[in-house]
């Protein structure tokens, strides 16, 4: 979402590997394991690329990395409870969504 | 009575995050040899571990195993040898080893506290890559992953129940109730 067109946020090929290696050998062990680890897997996979690009990125993905981190956390700790798990997933998709408003420059309007 | 082992049974807690500092291989061969004594059903010995502090294949298990959240320092895998049990003619072998992989998990838990160690235990992992890293033959198993390491501190990231744990809660005294 770099405006500048320049990405400072490059992958080495050893994270490149630790992610493409993840998401293959998790997607069987996920046939396995409660469904319900299947989105905690995934917060895992976004922590892991967070990890990889911290201090490397724009200012307003490192203020998303910022505000999702605590989220993130509270959601691992409320994993087995699924309205909890979810409010906490809600939670994350709302800042998410509003980041991608707000760095593509759309307008939002209050609805009453 | 040995409050000592009591106390120690009460205050181990899985360790999800470690420090970066490393453990004696001494320390590694203590949590061995307790596991030699843990309980196994009829004595038979169908189960085999795999010690690593090898920094590469510890990265390595990782990277196969969504359920490792912590950086161990070693890991002990145990294994299981499934031409020994069918050897053994064990009925129920699948149920008999899991009752012997969770006694000596257990057992290397507590001999790691003891130790002033941190450990988890990981079953969450890709069984067919594990075996290829660990070079395991077709007939040996990973069956559970026990990390070690200093426990760092703060927060440990414990999985909340949905409500409080007693021992009173779990147990019956007496014929089940509906």
């Amino acid at each position: 979402m770099a405006k500048d067109g320049k990405d400072c946020a490059t992958l080495s090929e050893n994270q490149i590997v630790e992610l493409f290696v993840y998401f293959l050998t998790t997607a069987r062990v996920q046939i396995d394991d409660p469904n319900h680890y299947g989105p905690m897997r995934l917060l895992f996979a976004a922590e892991k690329l967070r990890d990889f690009v911290a201090g490397r990125t724009s200012p307003a993905l490192q203020k998303l990395f910022e505000d999702t981190e605590p989220i993130i956390n509270s959601a691992h700790i409320v994993v087995n409870d699924t309205e909890k798990f979810t409010a906490e997933l809600d939670h994350l998709s709302t800042i998410v969504a509003e980041y991608l408003v707000k760095v593509s420059g759309l307008s939002t309007t209050d609805h009453e | 009575m040995n409050s000592d082992a009591i106390e120690l049974i009460k205050t181990r807690r899985v360790i999800r995050v470690m420090t970066d500092d490393p453990i004696e291989r001494v320390q590694l061969e203590q949590i061995l040899e307790a596991v030699r004594w843990a309980p196994v059903g009829g004595n038979h010995r169908f189960l085999r571990f795999s010690a690593i502090q090898d920094p590469t294949i510890i990265n390595l298990l990782r990277m196969v195993s969504p359920g490792m959240i912590q950086r161990p320092q070693a890991i002990i895998t145990i294994c299981a040898n499934w031409d020994k049990l069918a050897e053994l003619k064990v009925k129920g072998t699948d149920r008999a080893a899991s009752i012997d992989v969770g006694a000596a998990m257990q057992t290397m838990l507590l001999a790691a506290h003891a130790l002033e160690l941190g450990s988890g235990p990981v079953t969450s992992f890709n069984k067919v890559a594990v075996g290829i890293i660990l070079n395991l033959p077709d007939n040996v198993t990973p069956e559970l992953m026990v990390c070690i390491g200093h426990p760092a501190p703060g927060n440990q990231m414990p999985m909340a129940p949905k409500k409080k744990i007693t021992w009173q809660s779990l147990v019956d005294w007496g014929r089940l109730a509906n």
